[in-house]
């Protein structure tokens, strides 16, 4: 990982010349920069002379990463001190050109004054355009990055039947303006930062002011500053980078690439943090049945989403503990299995020549590499690997007396409820507990499930997302907060927010008693 | 380091857990005959007059375990070794719990394993939980509160749904009867299960909600006392006076009975698991309570370091301390009659009267 | 702080797991599942031969296999003195490691219940394994293991089917009720005597272990319920059949339903009559060292067949018919009652309740319960309604023919 502490000293192309001043030649400037950049090709540079002295004036800006008509009216708006209109001189020194365009040319109102030539390279980089005046020691940027985008489409991974259909880009513009159309109060506050030495990643903190804990969202800049890392491509850097116990399985914060997702928790007093370049923004304080919860929920009726919600965990636990119950059932609690069933197990079981636990192994190993290779491939094929591993695998594994059926049964079905776990990182960690627990299944039978399952919910107890406790609001137990757990009450009756995101503003709706 | 803290229903679900521990399946207040239920609901009250002088001395002292208010109360001189002599009870005790689960899990379904490796495994699991903390703990215990509560509904229910209880076996107690089910429930059923939760003493300064104390403990108390009575009373139904008071493991041998529809038969594994939970969480106390209190007596202020040691002593003593499981059982009976009743009842009852006394005559500085 | 101890705890974790290397895992095709379990007397020696009945898994047919043609069950048996050494000496004949968790059904041998079964049960409690649940049945005028080599058509595994056999006719019959092995040893631990179901081989039993034998639609072999062995310390002393069969359990109150074929008042016909609850109500008291057994009986049924010209519609028909019926219940408990006193054997926890409800009393008479109970008095109550007369009141014959 190329992630450094602070304190290491400073190396590679980020952190030179950051002390050294622009120089007053326009000449050696763009000279600086052109070598800077390797003398890339797609860096522009346009030379303009003022009418009067010939000062020179150059734009600069990158040509991939900009909007060709932004530039030009950027340009265009700063060059116009050459008709400053009735009665007003032309300005003719540098100085007076400059100041001139710093005060008149508003035509994005992202100006920004640049005394370093490091500043000037990052502004470059980020897609602004970059005026530079002879003789003037500062240059001048306006923003004017766009260029190619991918447009808005339908959310891939978080798929809903009913619901907004949005889902977010790569454009972190875009992406706040998703959420700022769902949300239209004053009090969804942005904070701005930039974070990754190398890739200077922009990255948006947003939070509803007054809902969401101050407390926190203090804590949660602090350890945004305190990271040090060179590249953050993908909101999973910064995820990882702010995990608390970097050991644990679990998934402490939540990603999700619906902004109706976005505003539901910011409006709940959470904390978003959506990050340039990645569809995938970052929820947080988010605990165990975040995960387990979606949008939808609230959209279908309450007893519906009510019988999904248990279902859900039904199958969580289905896909953490079944393999591993099987196999302990089978190998030392055969007196559990009624009589008759057993018998039919028994008569499935002749000839396999290998273990139970091999055989549930061996089946959930070639699941997961179906699923693996089905992931990877284009769609097409994809589908065609799932069913030439599923079906014909599976079925000639049985026909062959290498597998018995009902372990194919076992083994597909956890599969199957593996995918009913809403948050893809999730179903990822309980994929990977499933083999620990069924080790724990294959020696100890049941006491070792139990006793591996004790530690593994005292682990989930330890952990915190951003102060609050993981498996709130069951642990700690929170009476008011159940509604939305386990059971999703009318939205009618849903009249305060959670408890354990320390929102300030408790109601949502006027209680009977206010209206 | 932030203190850690625990609310009220933590605490109410810790005491329902310990007190459910062992209780609900090894067969309690032998002497007391067909009327077993009667005596475990007959010792109620006094089960809460002790808890309310637990409460009224956490009251007092709301930042001290028990040795640190026994020092307060008795002088350092007197208070320090009597405290000190705490600390084997309650690790004796944890390894007797321990000894009983190891035992049920081997006489029932794993009679080819080591003991030493069940036991190994369970104290692992304990010092696990003992690390993370008591915050840690109180959370885990919500969360198999609700768990064994619902397999507790679903035995009950599979038991009666299988026609297996017969009420003949429960009633009519006769007046005879009565006071045989008062002399087991004072002192034994008194001391086990209702004394032991002495060892919250030591849990009690982490507790929020200092007022609710009494409420929250009592209540805890009503509801274990409540489901131990209906559970005993069930498993006496079922197997009859004689077959409940030869076999070690009541619960168990009630469970192998059911068969519903041929098809919901032998839920033993029910009952393995209730036990593995119950004694999980009751040892873990006792060895948390024996580390706090060694913590506070040698002012060691890394309480982890302790864990580990005591760990090992339980799992040691587990099976160095009797020969086989009727040893063990026999151990068990002088046990609850001679010692068990000192740190649980005669010491609180002790503390709470000099205290009054020095109270009254205003002997504390 | 803690990961360094995190990092012990998964070392010494990792190193547990692997020490233990699964003691009690047991692969299912490591198991012969032994489905019954037969005991009998070695003739002239103080042995028990075990016979178990094994379920052979090649032959039960499933979509991977279909079966290999061969019956479902093998029998193997093997002599010692003990129940247990029987049980592990079996390992010399068995392939597999055998398994009693699924023992269905104990069947004991004529003549070893005529020695006695007191002792025969304690492994069933004390092992974990052998589950207490399992149905008892004496095999009766014939060997224990001749019952377990009946094949049986429908049922491959012939225990599960007589296992269904018993609970199906206590629940429409009621001469017999699931006896099992909890039970015996409630029984026999507490006051009163045992009564256990019978089952008789029609035919021949060499015949019957055939395969042959199952390959005519007119079944021959198999075996039938044949009436409660009465035990009386645990020494088999007498059968019960038929009516007295009948009148036991319902004294113990365990009819469900049973059918009563009733003299049609004023004619020589009979009319079934079908009880479709019945609910017994046991006092017993001592009066001056002879003890009362106040049984009350609430029963109904429904009228199924009438065999002769009947009109339901007359109340008086109704209530003479209720009246016969409760006749016929009188005497079949009667019969059941005095043969018990005859054998002077308590068969109907007459004792028990009379220890749980009057334990002075029981004081007095416990140590020559048998002959107190021999002699005491029957005191019969019972109610009889007839609920409905099916779907037609009168029999579609005319009174003249």
């Amino acid at each position: 990982m190329p992630i450094r502490k602070a304190a290491n000293k400073p190396e590679g192309n980020g952190d030179r010349g950051k002390q050294s001043p622009l120089s007053a030649a326009l000449e050696d400037t763009v000279e600086q920069v052109r070598s800077r950049l390797g003398n890339s090709p797609d860096l522009v540079i346009r030379n303009y002379k003022s009418i009067i002295n010939e000062v020179p004036i150059a734009a600069l800006y990158i040509n991939a990463i900009t909007d060709k008509n932004l530039v030009d009216a950027f340009v265009e708006q700063a060059m116009a001190f050459e008709f400053p209109g009735e009665g007003v001189a032309i300005p003719s020194a540098p100085e007076d050109i400059y100041s001139y365009m710093k005060d008149k040319a508003v035509s994005t109102g992202k100006e920004k004054v640049i005394e370093d030539l490091n500043s000037l390279l990052e502004a470059l980089l980020s897609g602004d355009t970059v005026l530079l005046v002879d003789g003037i020691a500062e240059a001048l940027s306006g923003m004017t990055s766009g260029g190619e985008s991918r447009a808005i489409s339908e959310a891939a991974t978080q798929v809903s039947i009913r619901g907004s259909k949005e889902a977010f880009t790569e454009g972190l513009g875009t992406n706040i303006a998703l959420v700022r159309r769902r949300i239209k109060s004053p009090d969804l506050w942005l904070e701005t930062m930039t974070v990754g030495r190398v890739t200077r990643t922009d990255m948006t903190m947003m939070y509803m002011h007054g809902l969401a804990d101050e407390g926190a969202v203090q804590n949660l800049r602090d350890k945004l500053k305190a990271i040090d890392a060179d590249s953050i491509l993908e909101s999973g850097y910064i995820e990882q980078l702010l995990e608390e116990n970097r050991f644990s399985p679990f998934p402490t914060l939540y990603n999700t690439e619906r902004p109706d997702s976005v505003a539901g928790n910011l409006l709940e007093g959470r904390i978003a943090l959506l990050i340039d370049g990645t569809p995938f923004a970052l929820i947080l304080p988010a605990t165990f049945f975040v995960f387990m919860h979606t949008v939808e929920d609230y959209y279908q009726r309450y007893d519906i989403s009510t019988m999904i919600r248990v279902l859900r965990l039904i199958c969580l636990v289905i896909s953490l503990f079944g393999p591993a119950i099987f196999v302990a059932a089978l190998n030392f609690h055969q007196e559990m299995i009624p009589t008759p069933l057993l018998i039919n197990l028994a008569s499935q079981r002749e000839g396999v020549p290998f273990p139970t636990f091999i055989e549930a192994l061996m089946m959930e190993f070639t699941f997961e590499i179906i699923r693996e290779a089905g992931i990877r491939m284009p769609s097409p094929i994809g589908q065609t690997v799932s069913i030439i591993g599923g079906l014909v695998l599976g079925q000639a594994a049985v026909q062959a007396g290498i597998v018995s059926p009902a372990m194919v049964i076992v083994v597909s079905l956890t599969g199957i409820c593996s995918f009913t776990t809403p948050a893809f990182n999730m179903a990822l960690s309980i994929r990977v507990l499933r083999f620990g627990i069924m080790f724990a299944g294959a020696f100890m039978g049941l006491y070792g499930i139990a006793i591996v399952g004790l530690m593994l919910v005292a682990h989930m107890c330890s952990l915190r997302s951003l102060g609050v406790p993981y498996m709130s609001p069951i642990a700690p137990f929170a009476p008011g907060d159940q509604k939305d757990v386990l059971v999703r009450i009318p939205l009618h009756f849903m009249k305060t927010r959670p408890r354990l995101t320390r929102n300030k503003q408790g109601k949502r709706q006027p209680g009977p008693d206010a209206s | 380091m932030r203190k850690e803290a625990i609310g009220p229903f933590q605490l109410f679900a810790m005491i329902v857990l310990f007190e459910l521990g062992t209780a609900l399946v090894v067969p309690i207040g032998l002497e007391s005959g067909h009327a077993v239920w009667l005596a475990i609901l007959l010792a109620l009250p006094g089960g809460i007059i002790l808890v309310l002088i637990y409460g009224y001395l956490y009251k007092q002292f709301p930042d001290l375990t028990i040795s640190g208010y026994m020092r307060r109360i008795l002088g350092r001189a007197a208070g320090w070794p009597l405290a000190l002599l705490i600390v084997p009870v309650f690790l004796y005790n944890g390894s007797r719990n321990l000894r009983e689960a190891g035992d049920l899990l081997i006489s029932a379904s794993y009679d080819k394993t080591p003991v030493i490796i069940i036991n190994s495994i369970m104290v692992i699991a304990v010092m696990y939980i003992l690390y993370m903390g008591i915050e840690v703990f109180a959370r885990t215990a919500e969360i198999y509160f609700i768990v064994v509560v619902i397999m507790g509904l679903i035995c009950a229910f599979v038991v009666i749904a299988a026609g297996l209880v017969k009420l003949d076996n429960l009633f009519p107690v006769l007046p005879g009867q009565w006071l045989e089910a008062l002399q087991s429930a004072y002192p034994n059923i008194l001391i086990f299960p209702y004394g032991e939760l002495v060892c919250f003493t030591t849990i009690l300064p982490h507790f929020t909600a200092k007022r609710k104390v009494n409420g929250v403990a009592v209540a805890a108390l009503v509801l274990s006392s409540l489901m131990l009575g209906f559970t005993h009373a069930l498993e006496m139904s079922v197997l009859g006076p004689d077959i409940y008071s030869r076999t070690t493991f009541p619960m168990f041998t009630t469970i192998t009975l059911v068969n519903v529809a041929n098809f919901i038969q032998r839920l033993d594994a029910f009952v393995i698991l209730t036990l593995i939970f119950g004694v999980f969480f009751k040892m873990s106390i006792y060895c948390y309570a024996a580390v706090s209190i060694t913590a506070d007596l040698f002012r060691i202020k890394d309480t982890h370091r302790l864990v580990l040691p005591v760990g090992v002593v339980v799992l040691l003593s587990s099976f160095v301390s009797a020969e086989d499981y009727p040893a063990h059982m026999a151990d068990g009976i002088v046990f609850l009659e001679k010692i068990l009743p000192i740190p649980c009842a005669v010491i609180p009852i002790l503390l709470y009267v000099v205290h009054r006394l020095r109270l009254r005559f205003k002997l504390y500085r | 702080m803690s990961s360094r101890w995190i990092r012990l705890l998964a070392a010494l974790l990792a190193m547990s797991t692997a020490l233990t290397g699964c003691y009690n895992s047991r692969e299912l095709n490591e198991l012969a599942i032994v489905s019954g379990i037969g005991i009998d007397l070695v003739p002239g020696k103080q042995e028990y031969k075990v016979s178990f009945q094994i379920v052979n898994p090649n032959s039960t047919p499933t979509t991977v296999s279909p079966g290999s043609g061969l019956p479902a069950i093998i029998v193997i048996s093997a002599t010692d003195d003990t129940v247990f050494g029987a049980l592990r000496k079996a390992s010399k004949r068995a392939t597999r490691q055998l398994f009693f968790a699924h023992a269905q059904m104990v069947a004991i041998g004529e003549p070893l219940a005529r020695q006695g079964i007191n002792h025969v049960f304690d492994i069933f409690e004390r092992s974990h394994e052998l589950r207490l649940n399992s149905a008892v049945l004496v095999a009766r005028d014939t060997s224990a293991e001749a019952l377990l080599k009946l094949l049986s058509p429908i049922e491959s595994i012939s225990t599960l089917g007589i296992v269904n056999k018993v609970r199906n006719t206590s629940n429409v019959w009621g001469e017999n009720r699931t006896i099992d092995v909890f039970e015996i040893i409630s029984e026999i631990a507490g006051v009163g005597e045992i009564t256990v179901n019978g089952l008789r081989i029609p035919g021949d039993p060499e015949e019957g272990s055939k395969k042959s034998s199952l390959e005519q639609s007119g079944f021959k072999g198999g075996n039938i319920m044949s009436g409660l062995a009465v035990l009386k310390d645990g020494k088999l002393i007498g059968w019960m059949d038929g009516s007295e069969a009948r009148g036991t359990q319902w004294v113990l109150n365990r009819i469900n339903e049973t059918s009563v074929n009733v003299d049609v008042p004023g004619s020589s016909a009979k009319a079934a009559v079908n009880i479709f609850h019945s609910r017994t109500n046991v006092k017993v008291k001592l009066i001056e060292e002879v003890p009362v057994f106040h049984v009350s009986i609430h029963e109904e049924g429904i009228v199924n067949e009438a065999g002769g010209f009947i009109d339901f519609s007359i109340k008086e028909t109704r209530d003479q018919l209720e009246e016969e019926l409760k006749a016929r219940t009188i005497e079949e408990v009667r019969q059941a009652v005095e043969r018990a006193q005859g054998m002077k054997s308590d068969i109907f926890n007459f004792g028990n309740e009379l220890k749980r409800t009057h334990p002075q009393d029981w004081e007095k008479v416990k140590d020559r319960w048998d002959s107190v109970f021999a002699k005491g008095k029957l005191d019969l109550h019972v109610e009889s309604y007839i609920r409905s007369t099916g779907m037609r009141t009168k029999t579609y014959t005319n009174p003249e023919q």
